[in-house]
């Protein structure tokens, strides 16, 4: 997929990569094998400016892999995200506790859905090409930037530390 | 081609493998695991005990990992001697593995008060400790926890949900008291008493009470007698390093600089066992935490393969997940009353907020129930932390929290 950027000073906070989100997971739930139908991946705060974008920055060195205590969390190579295995997680909230951006998001769900997972996570639109949220978003505040699949462009985001230019604050 | 050696293999020696593997991909790298099993996650072991997972479902790398071209592990084996100048260990048996590069990441240990230790009393480290637990557990002895610090809580947790209605034992005035502050640790004890943990604040185990069976229980300070078949220390950790030399050690562990280096050229140190920069007051201390472990390797590793890269710093935090009641407690969390420091509280039916500060900037957070904003608030409890230190400013040590 391509990598996403976050501008939160962009965010007007419509709402439309929520809405994107949740329904594009009942629409394409083949095409994403998601473990979360139906439900909003990212989180929006505000609308106190600016807003606060919760959502994965999918990044190279990333915390809430670092402090995974079951191996729920890791990175996979082959499409540069963060994944979460729902049933590797053991709610533990350590990755609540790491991530800088808020992304791992306490299930609202859970405990009354069919699958219990504690924590719920962008998973990156698994393998479809465009990120539902940057397509709806009007404003530019979550993008899908230029596809970042070439090995130099990987090595440059790595150095930058984030996948994604992630603009705090 | 440079040798790298790890001395002991869990998140820290992993996390370092992973740094030379991906700088030098097929890259020389000799582990020496003492124990033999595949490495798997400590903090998974209360919930072991509980029945909640299996050995499966605990480990950190499948077995593959393991076995990467240039890649050895000596598993069940022990270092037992490291000559700094030779570059060269020395395992339990007799071998000998020569180095260029080698990092001590030999953990630590249950701390286990010398007057205590013997039959029926035992730490919870590995997943040996667990099994003789639950098969002492299982033969229907009674339990006591000794430590109310995160481990101790957790332990008594799990136990108490295999309905065997353990006593936590505990020195000070409230449990988790590093940790939390009256409010929260309130809160925790009630959800551990609700499950049928028996709490006792502010008692002391005088003496072990023993017979010809073994443990039979407990004299604590007020004289009163508590009858247990099994002792379970939670007191605390003390870093491995027996057979390093003495030019590494610090305090108690390892004493290292931002990259991981300890004072000797060519040993690197990381995780439980390594005395690293800690944010509240920029002194090296031991900071035994999962993430810590796995960010210190990581940079070990990184540096050891010829790249920069620093840590920086640690800040001391936890996370709790008591049943139903998330717990999560990071930086300075008690304050002393004065003018530079304020707090700030929040209560909501079923949650609980604190936030410290210092000359108004935010440097503790206590989250109980609601704490999806613990990453956010770490973020900045660390800029924050790190500012104050650069400018020479440090915080204090958090002591009790108040
Ligand atoms: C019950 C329990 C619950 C925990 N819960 C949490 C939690 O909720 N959150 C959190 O952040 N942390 C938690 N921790 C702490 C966490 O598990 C540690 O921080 C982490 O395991 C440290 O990893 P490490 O690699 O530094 O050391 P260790 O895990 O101690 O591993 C070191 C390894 O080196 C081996 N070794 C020692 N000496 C030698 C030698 N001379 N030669 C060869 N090998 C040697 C040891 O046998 C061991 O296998 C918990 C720990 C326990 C025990």
């Amino acid at each position: 997929m391509p990598s996403l950027g976050v501008s939160e000073s962009a965010c007007d906070s419509c709402g439309r990569c929520l809405v994107a989100c949740a329904a594009g997971r009942v629409v394409l739930a083949g095409a994403l094998d998601s473990a979360w139908p139906g439900q909003a991946l990212l989180r929006i705060d505000g609308p106190a400016p600016p807003p606060r974008i919760r959502l994965c920055r999918h990044c190279a060195t990333a915390p809430c892999v670092d402090t995974c205590v079951g191996r729920a969390l890791r990175r996979d190579q082959a499409s540069d995200t963060v994944k979460l295995d729902p049933s590797r997680c053991v709610g533990c909230y350590s990755c609540v506790m790491e991530c800088p951006f808020g992304a791992l998001l306490p299930n609202p769900d859970g405990g009354r859905s069919a699958r219990d997972v504690p924590i719920v996570k962008c998973d990156g639109c698994g393998q479809f090409a465009h990120p539902l949220c940057a397509a709806a978003c009007p404003t530019g505040a979550i993008r899908a930037a230029a596809d970042g699949r070439s090995a130099s462009s990987r090595a440059r985001r790595r150095r930058a530390g984030l996948l994604g230019r992630a603009r705090r604050g | 081609m440079t040798s790298h050696l790890i001395i002991g293999l869990n998140v820290a020696g992993i996390a370092a493998m992973k740094a030379i593997r991906e700088i030098e991909p097929g890259g020389r790298i000799v582990a020496v695991s003492a124990e033999a099993q595949l490495p798997y996650s400590r903090v998974l072991l209360p919930r072991y005990l509980g029945g909640k997972t299996t050995p499966e479902s605990m480990l950190l790398e499948p077995a593959e990992f393991y076995e990467v071209r240039g890649t050895r592990v000596f598993w069940g084996r022990r270092v037992v001697s490291l000559d700094a100048a030779q570059r060269r260990a020395v395992l339990d048996d007799g071998e000998t593995i020569d180095f260029d590069r080698a990092l001590i990441a030999a953990g630590a240990r249950p701390t286990v008060p010398r007057d205590l230790a013997g039959p029926g009393v035992t730490g919870l480290r590995t997943g040996e400790d667990a099994a003789f637990i639950r098969e002492r557990v299982r033969g229907g002895a009674r339990v006591a926890i000794a430590g109310g610090g995160p481990v101790g809580v957790k332990t008594a947790c799990a136990l108490a949900e295999l309905g065997v209605r353990p006593a936590l034992i505990v020195a000070s005035g409230r449990i988790l008291s590093q940790i939390a502050d009256n409010e929260a640790a309130f809160l925790a004890q009630r959800c551990l008493e609700q499950r049928g943990v028996e709490v006792r604040l502010g008692a002391d185990i005088v003496r072990a009470v023993r017979g010809p069976g073994g443990l039979e229980g407990l004299e604590l300070g007020d004289g009163a007698a508590l009858p247990c078949g099994l002792l379970v220390v939670c007191k605390g950790v003390t870093p491995n390093v027996a057979g390093l030399p003495p030019a590494v050690q610090g305090r108690s562990g390892v004493a290292v600089d931002d990259t991981m280096a300890t004072r000797v050229p060519g040993l690197y140190a990381a995780g439980d066992v390594a005395e690293a920069r800690d944010l509240l007051d920029g002194q090296p201390r031991v900071t035994a935490i999962f993430p810590g472990a796995a960010a210190q390797g990581r940079i070990a590793g990184k540096n050891m393969a010829g790249a920069t890269a620093v840590f920086e710093g640690s800040i001391p935090r936890n996370a709790l997940d008591l049943p139903g009641l998330p717990l999560i407690s990071i930086g300075r969390v008690g304050a002393p009353l004065d003018a530079r420091h304020a707090v700030r509280v929040t209560r909501t039916t079923g949650s609980y907020r604190k936030l410290v500060y210092r000359d108004g900037l935010l440097i503790g957070a206590l989250l109980v129930g609601e704490v999806m904003d613990a990453g956010l608030l770490q973020a900045c409890i660390r800029r924050n932390l790190a500012g104050l230190l650069a400018a020479g400013e440090p915080g204090q040590l958090m002591g009790e929290a108040g």
